[in-house]
């Protein structure tokens, strides 16, 4: 038996999915398919820890610019008028 | 009627203006532009105003008012540019690389966006609304027109490009490594 060769097959199985799977999109026998496989493959494990912490820093980086207050008043005066 | 008016503008304010910031901070990343997406903005506030009686109180307001933004966005889009979709060069790019880079370290919210900024605005735009947004890929691919198998195709290579940006950031500061190959084994649309 050929372990090696056989957790490849694994990862080719499973990283087109990983995206998917970060954005719970899958469906939960497939995410159950997967949890293990990220449990005890480390290479898997580290290229999805990698794209949760993008979509981390992309989500906290985008958040932190709020409205200008110009454009807050001016909408309230367009609604209140 | 002025007392209908009144009500229903309350009413009005009370649902969609909650979402001021997140329609804003997306409008920004999608032009680029500030005094831009401030127009849009308003213009996203202005449509939905005059369309709000078809709006169904309890439906999600949040992704109706995302769905006027893209619409918005791809008018003027087309008003101003020729929209800049995904060229063979970029295709390349994605083709060509050949390892999965990990995050580099201390990375500043600028160095995010300045390679947010340079993905093609078909793969900003479903990044900004999954990551950012957190709609689901079926609430995107309503948004956009597409099926949702294309939002996924989409993500996957605008994620794809984000870690190539990065990573080229990370060499150019020499903070990183690499990780496993993960040449071919991304997600294609069927």
């Amino acid at each position: 038996m050929n372990i090696p060769n056989h957790s490849a097959r694994l990862c080719e199985k499973y990283r087109p999915y990983l995206d998917a799977y970060l954005d719970h999109e899958l469906p939960v026998e497939t995410q159950q398919e997967i949890r293990p496989h990220l449990a005890s493959c480390r290479d898997c494990a580290m290229i999805f820890e990698s794209r949760r912490r993008i979509k981390e820093l992309v989500r906290d980086a985008v958040a932190r610019e709020d409205a200008p207050i110009e454009l807050v008043e001016a909408l309230r005066r367009t609604f209140q008028s | 009627m002025l007392l209908g008016r009144k009500v229903e503008s309350g009413e009005f304010e009370a649902v969609a203006v909650p979402h001021l910031n997140d329609l804003y901070r997306t409008a920004v990343r999608l032009v680029r532009d500030r005094t831009e997406a401030q127009d849009l903005v308003q213009q996203v506030y202005m449509q939905a105003w005059r369309a709000f009686h078809r709006f169904e109180p309890g439906t999600n307001c949040r992704a109706w008012l995302f769905k006027i933004l893209i619409n918005e966005v791809s008018h003027y889009r087309r008003r101003w540019f020729n929209t800049k979709t995904v060229s063979e060069g970029e295709q390349s790019l994605e083709e060509t690389l050949a390892f999965e880079p990990s995050v580099p370290e201390h990375l500043q919210d600028e160095d995010v966006l300045a390679a947010l900024d340079e993905i093609p605005r078909e793969f900003r735009e479903v990044i900004l609304l999954a990551d950012v947004q957190e709609f689901s890929y079926k609430e995107i691919a309503e948004m956009l027109g597409v099926p949702p198998g294309t939002v996924m195709s989409r993500l996957s290579r605008g994620r794809k490009q984000l870690r190539v940006r990065l990573a080229e950031y990370a060499n150019a500061n020499g903070v990183g490594r690499k990780t496993p190959e993960e040449n071919s084994y991304e997600y294609t649309e069927p």
